[in-house]
């Protein structure tokens, strides 16, 4: 009779209670269940991540039916092919013409030697100048006129270097692969000079594209008024001819700025660069003064006669073990518009090297 | 019927804002530690028994802390396991163990072996001791000493003899002890007079070196590879790779008279897996590093097998 604790009402709260367990167990299940699928996917996103690599190296592979990158630089050889011109004198012949011949020489598609006299042991074009610094460019312009001649359609980029640079063969092919020989390009350590381009330093060596020798040959050397004999330096008076005959002076620097041409031998750039010297500021593109230099080196000079066999055996025969890399593939060759994009973005460039 | 499942709870705000912002930080936390970094190593990890510890010992002196030994610091000292440069004054980069008032090379040398034994022979099993004018390939040598045990009684160098047969190693081209053979000179050499002189021997402390760990059964192990070539060389890189040797140079005879394998044409046979040169001009360290760590050339491999090492050498006499 009015009391507060009616059967009805203790009966309902009962039910509710049993009620509100029932929730919580649900709740309980479902929770560990989505815990055990985040876990389940945060599994899978770590195996996704390491099938992503090895599915971007098997792309890689698949690219090419030879895999090793030995059989690569195999099949490179037959795929750039580059003819060497090496400037050498008389004197030359038996000690520095005779170690470019036995080391990185033989690593040419073809290697012509050009010299005042002829000799049998090597691969001679004779050019009837005396030997004296200022008949230099004569006697490039001779040896450029005479392979532009015979070796035009041969080989699809010719190197002229001095009997004592030092050139790694195989860095050049695969540096001059993804680039076009018919378009109007050459390569080189760019130095500076008076007109905008700059030129590629001779003793570093410098390649020139089949467009370039044939636009050098046919616009230039033929010509009265352009490339004209001065007083200049060999390599200045080329870079000259070829900026006026619209040939682009590209950029080797690897993709971390590094030079991968060196106009001089490597053990005066390590440790660091000296101020002021004459090196410093010849340089196109400023070089960090204490990493200059790339892995994948191309190109040194001023070699000295035992340091061929040096750079030879420190590059090709010795072994680290344990020093391991991913094997590259083979970039990918430039179609014509990025070519034209590449070619306007070097012909745009100016220098930053303000010493 | 009360409302067991309330849907004002999943609309946002009020304490279901709350929430929401621990589950997004929990979900942050565990992408967080999720690994990004595949990065390939410069030197992987090699399959089988762990390498050898090398502990490296490079003997220096004050005036040469900073145009010698602070180059070897910057280049391939960082590949020895721990290494110790030992020098006559302090110095901040090098921090180097001190041994001062000892003109005499034999009794620095005794010094050092005492004090790595003493202080760091837990730290290596093997004990590669050179001067502050070496290039050493610490990973060639650590494949070398891949078929020996630091429980032999060993130790490699470029090897010498004397006229009446007695065994040493150069000085200046770097010398690997096991960690038996330290433990030995250290125990039973140095502390017996008749088996190791402690007299001053100047240059020849190399030779009284030999004696001492010659009087332990200690064996002068061959450093040469399978194809008997030289490891561990004599002179400069440029002398054995584009030069001979001249017996008219007092060094360049000393070590012909002296030295135990043949020579044959003024030139030793340089392994492609050479561990120690001697490099003269200290700053050439950083080329003789660019040239065997830094450079690659495109298809020329790195890290040959057997196999593939005759066919280099093929390549290279043809």
């Amino acid at each position: 009779m009015g009391s507060l604790f009616s059967p009805k009402k203790i009966l309902q709260s009962q039910y509710t209670m049993i009620l509100v367990m029932i929730r919580n167990i649900i709740f309980l299940v479902l929770g560990i269940m989505l815990g055990i699928r985040l876990t389940d996917f945060i599994g899978y996103l770590k195996l996704w991540r390491n099938n992503d690599l090895r599915a971007s190296e098997k792309a890689a592979l698949l690219k090419y039916p030879v895999a090793s990158e030995e059989h690569l630089a195999t099949w490179l050889r037959r795929e750039v092919r580059i003819l060497c011109l090496v400037l050498t004198m008389p004197s030359s012949h038996a000690t520095k013409a005779a170690l470019v011949n036995r080391t990185w020489g033989a690593r040419c598609n073809k290697l012509i030697f050009m010299s005042s006299q002829t000799d049998s042991n090597l691969n001679i074009l004779q050019i009837n100048k005396s030997e004296s610094r200022k008949n230099l460019y004569a006697k490039v312009r001779t040896g450029m006129a005479y392979v532009h001649k015979h070796y035009l359609n041969e080989y699809d980029w010719f190197l002229k270097a001095d009997d004592d640079t030092y050139i790694v063969m195989e860095n050049l092919r695969l540096f001059l692969y993804p680039y076009d020989p018919e378009s109007s390009v050459y390569f080189g350590c760019r130095f500076k000079a008076y007109f905008s381009q700059g030129y590629m330093s001779g003793g570093g060596g410098y390649v020139l594209s089949r467009d370039a020798l044939r636009r050098l040959n046919l616009f230039a050397l033929n010509s009265t008024t352009i490339c004209k004999l001065n007083g200049e330096s060999e390599d200045v008076q080329i870079g000259h001819c070829l900026q006026d005959v619209g040939v682009i002076a590209g950029d080797t620097r690897d993709f971390q700025g590094h030079h991968r041409f060196l106009p001089v031998n490597p053990f005066t750039v390590f440790p660091t660069i000296l101020s002021n010297s004459w090196l410093e500021g010849y340089f196109f593109h400023k070089p960090n003064k204490s990493d200059c230099c790339a892995a994948s080196a191309i190109s040194f000079h001023y070699v000295k006669d035992f340091e061929f066999e040096l750079f030879e055996f420190f590059l090709y025969y010795m072994r680290v073990f344990g020093l391991h890399r991913t094997p590259r593939a083979l970039p990918s060759r430039l179609g014509f518009r990025q070519m034209n994009e590449r070619l306007q973005h070097w012909s745009q460039q100016v220098t930053d090297n303000k010493n | 019927m009360p409302r067991l499942f309330s849907t004002r709870r999943l609309f946002l705000g009020g304490k279901n804002a709350i929430y929401l912002l621990i589950l997004g930080t929990m979900f942050y936390a565990v992408m967080l530690h999720l690994p990004r970094n595949f990065k390939s190593r410069e030197v992987v990890e090699s399959y089988g028994p762990p390498p050898a510890r090398i502990f490296c010992i490079i003997s220096t002196y004050a005036y040469r802390h900073g145009h010698a030994a602070i180059h070897i610091h910057r280049t391939w000292v960082r590949h020895c396991d721990h290494y110790l440069f030992v020098s006559d004054d302090i110095d901040n980069h090098l921090e180097p163990a001190v041994f001062m008032n000892m003109p005499d090379k034999w009794h620095r040398m005794r010094a050092y072996l005492e004090y790595v034994y003493k202080y760091h022979f837990h730290q290596g099993d093997w004990f590669l001791y050179c001067n502050d004018d070496n290039f050493v390939v610490v990973d060639n040598l650590r494949h070398m000493l891949k078929t020996y045990s630091p429980k032999e009684l060993i130790y490699f160098g470029c090897k010498l003899r004397t006229t009446n047969g007695l065994v040493f190693m150069l000085e200046g081209s770097g010398i690997v002890f096991s960690a038996a053979a330290l433990k030995r000179f250290a125990l039973t050499a140095l502390t017996n007079e008749s088996i190791c002189s402690s007299e001053t021997k100047g240059n020849d402390f190399t030779k009284e070196l030999g004696r001492c760990l010659t009087n332990v059964n200690v064996i002068a192990g061959d450093s040469r590879d399978e194809f008997q070539r030289h490891r561990f060389l004599p002179f400069d890189a440029d002398l054995h790779l584009g030069s001979s040797m001249n017996e008219s140079l007092e060094n360049h005879k000393y070590f012909l008279d002296h030295s135990y394998y043949p020579v044959n044409d003024m030139n030793l046979p340089v392994s492609l897996h050479s561990i120690c040169f001697h490099v003269p001009y200290t700053l050439n360290i950083y080329d003789l590093y660019y040239f065997a760590y830094k450079t690659r050339i495109f298809g020329v491999p790195l890290n040959l097998g057997f196999e593939n090492e005759r066919m280099g050498l093929e390549n290279k006499t043809a």
